[in-house]
């Protein structure tokens, strides 16, 4: 997230000067400038997370539209529960479990089938800086990834992009720590299957 | 051909295999072209994806809307903590005129004097259990008089109780009727 975006949500998040100023003799008020000055601290916590959340919630839709969807109901929901969230560490894994529940929910509530693959153009564009090879690789993988089942994708994604530990992950997904590793042994070998030519090109192009 | 070092794959790259057993795995490494070009090919590709997927970015209407149904909220908090200051002071005010505007003084009926009990008007000393307080009365051939038990219930239990609160009852004089 750039500065200039955190720069913007601390400010919507700043706390309400006119009331407290209005009310300062009060104990009252003196409580709800402590709890505004305790959300805005959240805030900026939270929102150093939006891309994280929204990357995931891209990666289990499939579907730019949903994908904004998600991250919105998930950072709104984020942001009315944070008072619940004892470790501000942890408030990207307490995000995307969130996201993980809302996106379960939405599924159990319109039968979708969660095994939609990322439309192509969802797939961004890699690093401009990179040669068209390494481009075209990284897209190979990208579209390899997203063509994994769901639990494995999942699994891959947060420990492969969001670098979440396998304990992490397993909170996150609502499963075991063995169901994490094997998840994602499977979802390495299946990649590194996938895309041996790949590696074998770029392997023949660095020599 | 692959060996039992060769199934430890998985679990290395995972980083599970403990400090010996990596070594062993790491030494298997040096010999084994297959896992090694496996693990490369594995880091290959970890670093692909990373670097790939965090190219991603939500945009920026995105944040707005967040943003913006935030401060929605925000304000719909301040409002709910404007209007429960606002009751507060309202309901302080209330109290504090009705403390200053007691209206009319109420119709005189019995209560016992609990503010300021009168002084006693009789004290069993003999007996040492009870003392008597006089109370108003709205009756002018009555009087009203509560007896207050001076010691505790256990020894009371332990004298005569009718001894103790026959002269307590004697002080009762008059009729209401």
């Amino acid at each position: 997230m750039t500065s200039a975006r955190l720069k913007r949500l601390y400010l919507v998040a700043a706390p309400g000067s006119e009331l407290a100023a209005r009310d300062s003799a009060t104990a009252f008020s003196k409580r709800v400038a402590t709890d505004q000055a305790v959300d805005t601290q959240l805030d900026a916590t939270l929102a150093a997370h939006v891309d994280s959340v929204y990357r995931y919630a891209l990666r289990i839709t499939g579907n730019v539209e949903q994908a904004e969807e998600l991250t919105q109901e998930t950072m709104l929901r984020g942001w009315r529960n944070r008072r619940s969230l004892k470790d501000p560490t942890v408030a990207k894994s307490w995000l995307l479990r969130i996201a993980t529940n809302l996106w379960t929910d939405e599924i159990r509530r319109s039968q979708r089938r969660p095994h939609q693959l990322i439309e192509p153009s969802t797939i961004p564009n890699p690093n401009p800086k990179s040669t068209p090879e390494q481009q075209e690789s990284a897209r190979q993988a990208l579209a390899a990834l997203d063509q994994l089942p769901p639990r494995q994708r999942q699994v891959m994604h947060l420990i492969t992009i969001e670098q979440l530990s396998h304990a992490e992950v397993a909170k996150v997904l609502a499963i075991t720590a063995a169901a994490v590793k094997a998840n994602l042994a499977a979802a390495r070998k299946t990649l590194r299957t996938q895309l041996k030519d790949v590696y074998k090109e770029h392997q023949g192009n660095k020599t | 051909m692959k060996n039992h070092e060769c199934e430890q794959l998985e679990a290395y790259l995972a980083d599970e295999l403990n400090d010996t057993t990596a070594a062993d795995f790491l030494a298997h490494l040096e010999v084994c072209a297959s896992c090694r070009a496996e693990a490369d090919q594995q880091a290959w590709l970890d670093q692909l994806l990373h670097d790939a997927g965090t190219i991603t970015t939500a945009a920026p209407d995105v944040l707005w809307e967040v943003e913006d149904q935030i401060s929605h909220a925000r304000r719909k908090q301040r409002r709910m903590y404007g209007m429960s200051t606002l009751l507060a002071a309202a309901s302080l005010l209330l109290a504090v005129g009705l403390r200053r505007d007691p209206g009319p003084t109420p119709a005189p009926k019995f209560e016992a004097n609990r503010q300021s009990p009168a002084a006693p008007v009789a004290t069993f000393t003999g007996a040492e259990d009870v003392i008597v307080i006089q109370h108003e009365s709205p009756y002018p051939n009555v009087t009203i008089v509560q007896v207050y038990p001076t010691v505790d219930a256990s020894r009371r239990r332990e004298r005569n109780s009718e001894r103790i609160l026959l002269p307590a009852t004697n002080i009762l004089r008059g009729d209401a009727s």
